[in-house]
């Protein structure tokens, strides 16, 4: 069970990551996109692993199906050509994100080489149990009400900004 | 109410010419002419009420005219910071108060042909002029810091609106050199408020009155007098820094002829006659005496600081050929007299000190006044655009003799006095004895550029390049400059402002006496302070 | 936690108390979009009704200062005095931003056809400040941040006709989602180490338990990436300068200072409490000197590289990341001294720079440029105008008789009498300000030592309001330096933070 587990990790993983750099990468905004919905499925597949299958199915229904349909949709009516090549130049900006980066790259590499006792959550579900969307819908509404309700002032927001971003000026000047 | 009100007139004369209308311009040289009469009256009162016996320095009872009143107490953390209102006058500012009295009268008298923005003039005029008397009158630490501070800013514009034209330049660079110093004393006073209480009240003062009396540091206290506390000596040269600039003791002094030379002719007399004793007036009432022991250890540096200016301001002096770059560096060769006088740390030496930052803030506003005078009649400076003019000019020639006589120390003018004060003072004591004997390097220089200058000015005939005409038949000629309507020597109004000039530079050479009455018991106890420590450090 | 379902209710029930001020808030975003809906004229009615949910707002924050302090809605909101401090402090900036607002051309019906959306925008903003500054769990404060930053960037992006907007807002975004990003890494990180995300509950187990010290220092450095953004401090600044010279100014105003305030509310918060002094004074993860390094090169390098800057909104945006770390230096002393400089510090800050975007926004008005070059001669043709703005940079750069001025006081007197590493900060910090000086008074010496090219000279003064609102803060500006006591005073009643018991 332990080495499944494992070696399905690793391929997830590894699709994961394949999937975000292939996104960063490609020019194309559809094959960016099409490695995004890559990235979201391996990363459903991850949360399976872990056994929070409510997760998974909503990371891919929404995430992978909803919302990456509508950005595939938006890219082809727009019809977007293959973005320019910026100028890449190597100035003391870029010099400091790579030693910043390189830095953070060991640390977490010495976090991954520590075997931390991890501390135990006492429930008295199982890992299964947690997973449930009968579970998940009542801590929502129990011990995580509050920020369950902040968090849709949030999407209200985002839905008022969207609306204001995108809706044609209808001033004078334009 | 004596002290607040002649700090504060100018302020309330700021006021009231914000209210009237800037075509008014005749008005609003009035109403600050008024608010600096009163203020030369009111100096009149002080002097004739002040009496001499009292010490002052570390004790507050031994002040006068003292005001107080709590200003804030604000609960910081751990501990209440408050700071009052205290004002009071000794020795050591009664005749800095008395001094620029008659500085900024004298300086409105001279701004009465600024034809520039009259209104925003005298508006920041008062403002600088308010808070310079404030600054020899405020005891309280914090107060005199807010004063201190807000010279600088009136000082900006005055010089960066007014100026020549490198005026940008000459005020940037000022505001920036004195605030180097003033931010690093910022610090120095917070962590002194943290050591010093005052027996009184028990509690952490700002008041400098108590800070100079070494029993109210707070034994293991950060500033606390102890063996090899680093941190006062760190403490005391950011004081001294932001002093010596405005001194300003070489190699701070890059400001000052930038700033004198920029400056219309009345900042240049207020910025000499007073601004510059601010710095000798600090090293006197709160460096030194909170810090004795650091002092010590150093006199003799500050008073080679104090020679390496004299002469290095004279050789400066003696390159110029710009009138007034010369009387700038003049400046700075005479203020290092103080500077020596006090690292004498005898009664003479000090009283010779005080009494040179008396006599030069007469003598500069003098010269800052001539220099201005020629300028307006002929735009140039340069020393051989002239020659001959002694017999335009006589009453001009006959001031400027004074001054000149004044500022190389001939007998019976201040000048002689003070600095022969200074040198006794510094001869006598073994330490500073080499260094005096150098310093009179000074007085030789001194008398090489300004009789050069005199020489090359008034002397022989007119050049053939010179900023003047001559017509007329041989016999009767007349001088005229270019475009200048006025009057070819020196008018009323300027003779008015330089006659009462005149006088107290001769009445303090022949009968120095009173000044020296007013200044000595303090001074003798500020030397009593500075010796005490040296006795400490030998033992 | 409770886990039976009627505790709950009677928890959250009583906590509905605790979040009046909140609830009106909302309420308040939720008016505006109404009436921007049904309303035809909506230039003076939205901002007045903003003002007066403000106030009203103001008065339930106000009641909250006899509360208990206490933690809310099962531990993840907190009412103490530091938060009630905070929240005036945001509705404060709020009502300024709004004021100003009304002033500027640059939003105004010729540019901006749709106002209404901003007002709730900018409320909904004030909302998620409130939210950081009593944020006490690690879910919350993510949420509260992403409140504010979404609202930033709308707001930053207004002027959708500019390019300018669009590209900063853009880079606001991008600059935002990474520094989030590292920020809830963090935050999975120290829930990994310590299985709790409320802030007690972590410190709680931090003292009690061995916890790997790289990793917790790794977490805490991430965090700071999402908090040290929000202030605008290096190396998390890179966004400042085009955001603020790209956003409307009225919003570069306020985002310079609430943002600000409520990245520090919630750091010092953070810091305070997660991460405490062990009995022996050792910190688990020694933040103080990682904060003094972060001030160290944020006051250099703000300060200095304001030198540079012509256009006057990002000269403002270096300066605002060199007070970032004169901030930091109250923040890394730890004690109740520093904390209330902070605070006082945050106050003052937000009065003289809504002050100088102000003048910014009323001479922009006029003459259509934010280039310090073309500021030449206004100190003849704005008299009031630039003098006002003289009193406001002076107040930066902490010259008295200015309420920045003491500001820099209590700073640097919280910083002495701890030891070398402090006092040389403090040595730093005042040379740093003199340095500021100098870019500071290039708008001076352009308003009033330089005439105007074209040697215009007629007066161009602005509405009798703007002057009043100008002249109002420039009175604060001085009046609080001389006369702060009260202000102090509260600031220091109010760095009682609900501390662990």
């Amino acid at each position: 069970m332990e080495t499944v587990s494992f070696i399905l990790f690793s391929f997830l993983g590894a699709l994961v990551m394949v999937g975000s750099i292939g996104t960063v990468w490609s020019r194309n905004p559809v094959t960016s996109a099409l490695f995004l919905v890559l990235n979201f499925f391996a990363l459903g597949g991850i949360y399976l692993l872990l056994e929070a299958q409510f997760i998974a199915v909503v990371q891919v229904i929404v995430y992978a199906g909803a919302i990456m349909v509508l950005f595939l949709f938006t890219i082809m009516l727009l019809n977007l050509d293959d973005e320019q090549a910026l100028k890449e130049k190597f100035d003391l900006q870029k010099g400091f994100g790579i030693l910043l980066g390189g830095v953070l790259l060991v640390e977490v590499l010495y976090i991954l080489g520590l075997k931390i006792n991890l501390p135990q959550k006492s429930t008295t579900l199982t890992p299964v149990e947690i997973g449930e969307a009968k579970n998940i819908g009542r801590e929502l509404i129990t011990n995580f009400l509050f920020p369950f309700e902040i968090v849709s002032i949030l999407l209200l927001l985002a839905v008022v900004g969207a609306i204001v971003l995108a809706k044609k000026n209808f001033s004078p000047n334009t | 109410m004596t002290l607040t009100l002649i700090t504060f007139l100018p302020l309330i004369a700021a006021l009231i010419t914000l209210l009237i209308p800037k075509e008014q311009k005749q008005t609003i040289r009035l109403v600050s002419l008024l608010a600096a009469v009163g203020q030369v009256i009111l100096a009149v009162v002080i002097w004739q009420n002040y009496n001499p016996s009292l010490a002052g320095v570390d004790d507050v009872s031994k002040f006068q005219f003292v005001e107080r009143a709590a200003w804030f107490s604000v609960e910081l953390g751990g501990y209440t910071v408050s700071a009052d209102y205290l004002m009071g006058i000794d020795g050591l500012s009664v005749t800095m108060v008395i001094l620029t009295a008659i500085v900024a009268l004298v300086g409105v008298g001279a701004s009465w042909t600024i034809e520039k923005s009259v209104k925003s003039y005298f508006v920041l005029y008062n403002l600088m002029s308010m808070s310079m008397m404030g600054c020899f009158l405020a005891l309280d630490f914090f107060l005199f810091y807010i004063f201190w501070e807000v010279t600088l800013i009136p000082m900006y514009f005055l010089i960066g609106i007014w100026g020549g034209k490198n005026r940008e330049y000459a005020a940037i660079k000022f505001f920036i050199y004195t605030l180097v110093g003033s931010v690093l004393m910022l610090l120095a006073i917070i962590a002194l408020y943290a050591s010093v209480i005052d027996p009184e009240t028990g509690r952490n003062t700002f008041s400098m009155v108590a800070m100079a009396n070494q029993q109210n540091f707070i034994s293991g206290s950060a500033l606390a007098p102890s063996e090899g506390n680093l941190l006062r000596a760190l403490a005391f040269f950011a004081l001294f820094l932001a002093f010596v600039i405005k001194v300003p003791m070489v190699p701070f002094h890059t400001w000052l002829p930038d700033a004198h030379v920029e400056a219309p002719t009345p900042i240049s007399v207020v910025l000499a006659g007073v601004l510059l004793k601010l710095g000798g007036y600090g090293l006197l009432r709160i460096n030194f005496p909170i810090f004795p022991e650091v002092f010590q250890q150093f006199a003799w540096w500050i008073a080679l600081f104090g020679v390496i200016s004299i002469v290095y301001g004279a050789f400066c002096a003696i390159a110029q050929t710009d009138f007034k770059k010369m009387v700038a560096y003049s400046s700075v060769s005479h203020m290092g007299f103080v500077l020596l006088g006090i690292a004498a740390v005898n009664s003479l030496g000090m009283s010779g000190a005080m009494l040179q930052m008396f006599s030069h803030g007469l003598l500069s506003p003098m010269m800052f006044l001539l220099v201005g005078v020629i300028y307006e009649r002929a735009h140039t400076r340069e020393m051989d655009k002239f020659g001959g003019l002694a017999k335009h000019m006589p009453v001009y020639a006959g001031f400027i003799m004074l001054a000149f006589m004044g500022n190389l120390g001939m007998p019976a003018l201040s000048g002689f006095v003070a600095e022969a004060f200074v040198f006794l003072g510094a001869f006598a004591v073994e330490q500073t004895r080499l260094l005096s004997v150098i310093g009179t390097l000074g007085i030789l220089l001194s008398a090489a550029y300004l009789l050069r200058a005199y020489k090359a000015m008034f002397t022989g005939e007119r050049k053939p390049n010179a900023a003047y005409e001559v017509e007329g038949h041989h016999g009767e000629e007349h001088a005229h400059f270019h475009d200048w309507k006025g009057k070819v020597d020196l008018d009323g109004r300027e003779i008015a402002l330089l006659a009462p000039l005149a006088a107290i530079v001769i009445i303090i050479g022949v009968y120095p006496a009173p000044v020296l009455d007013l200044i000595m018991p303090s001074l003798n106890r500020v030397a009593e302070i500075l010796s005490a420590a040296a006795n400490v450090a030998m033992k | 936690m409770p886990n039976n379902l009627p505790e709950i209710i009677e928890q959250v029930k009583l906590s509905l108390g605790a979040f009046v001020p909140e609830i009106s808030l909302s309420a308040l975003f939720l008016l505006v979009i109404t009436l921007d809906m049904v309303l035809n004229e909506k230039r003076v009615v939205i901002p007045m009704v903003s003002l007066v949910g403000f106030v009203i707002t103001g008065f339930f924050t106000w009641q909250q200062l006899d509360m208990p302090n206490q933690e809310y809605f099962l531990r993840m909101h907190v009412v103490d005095p530091f938060a009630v401090f905070f929240k005036f402090l945001f509705l404060g900036a709020g009502a300024l931003a709004v004021l100003i607002t009304m002033d500027s051309e640059e939003l105004g019906e010729k540019n901006v056809a749709n106002i209404g959306e901003y007002y709730a925008v900018l409320i909904a903003m004030v909302l998620g400040m409130f939210l950081m500054a009593s944020a006490s769990d690690m879910l919350m404060m993510f949420l509260a941040l992403e409140l504010v930053s979404i609202s930033s960037y709308i707001l930053t992006g207004y002027l959708k006709h500019q390019i300018k907007s669009s590209e900063a807002s853009l880079k606001y975004i991008i600059y935002g989602a990474v520094s989030s990003g590292l920020m809830v890494y963090g935050m999975s990180l120290i829930y990994g180490l310590t299985g709790q995300t409320n802030i007690y509950e972590i410190a709680k187990f931090i003292s009690a338990n061995e916890v790997d010290e790289v990793t917790l220092t790794l977490a805490a450095l991430l965090v700071m990436g999402g908090f040290g953004y929000k202030i605008g401090a290096v190396p998390f600044h890179f966004w400042s300068p085009d955001v603020y010279e790209g956003a409307p100014t009225p919003v570069t105003a306020f985002l310079s200072v609430g943002s600000k305030a409520a990245g520090f509310a919630m750091l010092i918060r953070f810091f305070k409490v997660a991460i405490p002094a062990e009995p022996t004074g050792e910190l688990a993860f020694d933040w103080v000197n990682f904060f003094a390094l972060i001030a160290l090169v944020s006051m250099l390098l703000g300060n200095f590289a304001a030198i540079w800057q012509s256009n006057v909104k990002r000269m403002l945006a270096y300066s605002s990341i060199a007070h970032a770390g004169y901030l930091l230096l109250g923040v890394l002393v730890a004690d109740d001294l520093g904390t209330q400089a902070v605070m006082f510090y945050l106050a003052a800050y937000t009065v003289m720079t809504v002050g100088a975007f102000y003048v910014v926004i009323l001479i922009a008005n006029k003459i259509g440029s934010d280039d310090v070059n073309d500021y030449r001669g206004l100190g003849k043709r704005m008299p009031l105008t630039a003098a006002a703005l003289t009193v406001f940079l002076v107040s930066l750069t902490g010259l008295p008789p200015t309420v920045g001025f003491i500001g820099k006081y209590m700073i640097f007197t919280a910083l002495l009498g701890k030891g070398t590493v402090f006092l040389t900060l403090a040595i730093i910090g005042v040379l740093t300000s003199a340095v500021s000086l100098y870019y500071y008074f290039k708008i001076p010496l352009n308003m009033y030592l330089r005439e105007s090219e074209d040697g215009a000279e007629t007066p161009m003064e602005s509405s009798a309001f703007a002057n009043a609102l100008a002249a109002f803060l420039m009175i604060l500006t001085i009046g609080f330096g001389l006369f702060f006591t009260p202000l102090a005073n509260f600031a220091k009643n109010s760095v009682i933070m609900l501390v662990m018991n």
